[in-house]
């Protein structure tokens, strides 16, 4: 056999593998069999999910100044302001929502960085015999500073914007 | 099912295409390619997809209309006015159109070469276009231009890779990324 006819058929065989797995997957989900609910269980949807945020530390920043908005934040709808001294923090919000976060840097050369990122808490649904459970989807916030170096050190002038005041 | 795509790949021929007329031959009656794309560089990656429905068998000329996704939030810096700058989560999005062509070396190989035009948006997490102490978050959209260009194995009649060089206006990262392909033409 070939060498290239030898790398064909091994293609194909990983290829039937994939979708054998795949048919069986769908076979196994298919069938009337449930599971049996775990003990630790959350039977209802609770009101109250976890928002995680990170964010960074460092001699520039011995604390870092956060607000944490409900949607975007441009909507002003605004639910904490907090000063972080740590490099996270986790917060109880409403579930079902979209949070925002902006965390104010300075950097060594005077720059301001405004960090912003956003995710939703939620909670996700399994279902078992005996009915669903609900298990914690926390949003996940990331503002920590990725560009702690100046813009002309990291290289990135060129996809900067240009200068606009409002 | 699984039966049919066995029988699909196993009872397919190794050399599809015997020579350069049975290329133009199979060009023609099989006007339809679709890909599943990656475009990637360090720290960054887009997923998408592509039809091609070919125009001119003799010449392998075809037409192309593109989508691609990056699916995650990749971090950028926005420069908004001196000494203040956003640091953003950014998922992009880009449709494209152009006209691309082949070159046939032998059953397996053929060099390709593409060029259109594309528009690029983008989604940030966290905020649309929001304004934060008087500085302006600005999207960094628009149309772009794209090339790219590369090489093609076909595997038999239906299945094919490529691996080439793509370039796109991303705005916010560098324009240049590695391209790979898995496709078909059908």
């Amino acid at each position: 056999m070939k060498k290239r006819e030898r790398l064909f058929v091994i293609c194909s065989f990983v290829l039937l593998g994939v979708l054998f797995f795949s048919a069986c997957q769908i076979l196994s989900e298919s069938d009337d069999e449930c599971d049996t609910r775990p003990s630790n269980c959350l039977e209802s949807k609770p009101g109250m999910g976890t928002l995680e945020v990170s964010c960074t530390i460092n001699s520039k920043n011995p604390s870092v100044p956060i607000a944490i908005y409900r949607g975007d934040f441009e909507k002003n709808d605004l639910v904490l302001r907090d000063t972080l001294s740590g490099s996270g923090k986790s917060y109880t919000v409403p579930t079902d929502q979209y949070y925002s976060v902006v965390a104010e840097y300075r950097r060594g050369n005077g720059d301001t960085v405004i960090a912003i990122d956003g995710d939703d808490v939620d909670f996700s649904r399994n279902d078992y015999c005996e009915g669903p459970c609900y298990e914690s989807d926390p949003g996940e916030i990331d503002v920590r500073l990725l560009f702690p170096k100046v813009a002309s050190e990291a290289g990135r002038t060129k996809f900067m914007t240009k200068a606009r005041h409002y | 099912m699984l039966r049919i795509l066995s029988l699909l790949l196993i009872s397919s021929s190794v050399f599809p295409q015997f020579d350069l007329g049975g290329a133009k031959t199979y060009e023609g009656s099989h006007k339809h390619s679709a890909y599943f794309e990656m475009p990637f560089r360090t720290h960054d990656i887009a997923l998408g997809g592509t039809y091609r429905h070919s125009l001119n068998s003799d010449n392998f000329i075809g037409a192309f209309v593109s989508f691609y996704a990056r699916p995650y939030g990749k971090a950028i810096l926005l420069k908004s006015g001196p000494n203040f700058y956003f640091q953003l989560k950014e998922y992009r999005y880009v449709t494209a159109v152009g006209l691309d062509k082949k070159i046939w070396i032998n059953n397996h190989y053929d060099v390709f070469f593409g060029g259109g035009v594309g528009l690029a948006l983008v989604d940030y997490r966290g905020t649309g276009t929001g304004v934060y102490r008087g500085h302006k978050i600005v999207k960094k959209e628009g149309l772009t231009p794209l090339a790219q260009a590369g090489v093609s194995y076909k595997f038999n009649r239906w299945i094919l890779i490529r691996i080439g060089g793509q370039y796109m206006d991303m705005k916010t990262t560098k324009s240049f990324r590695t391209y790979a392909v898995a496709g078909g033409q059908f």
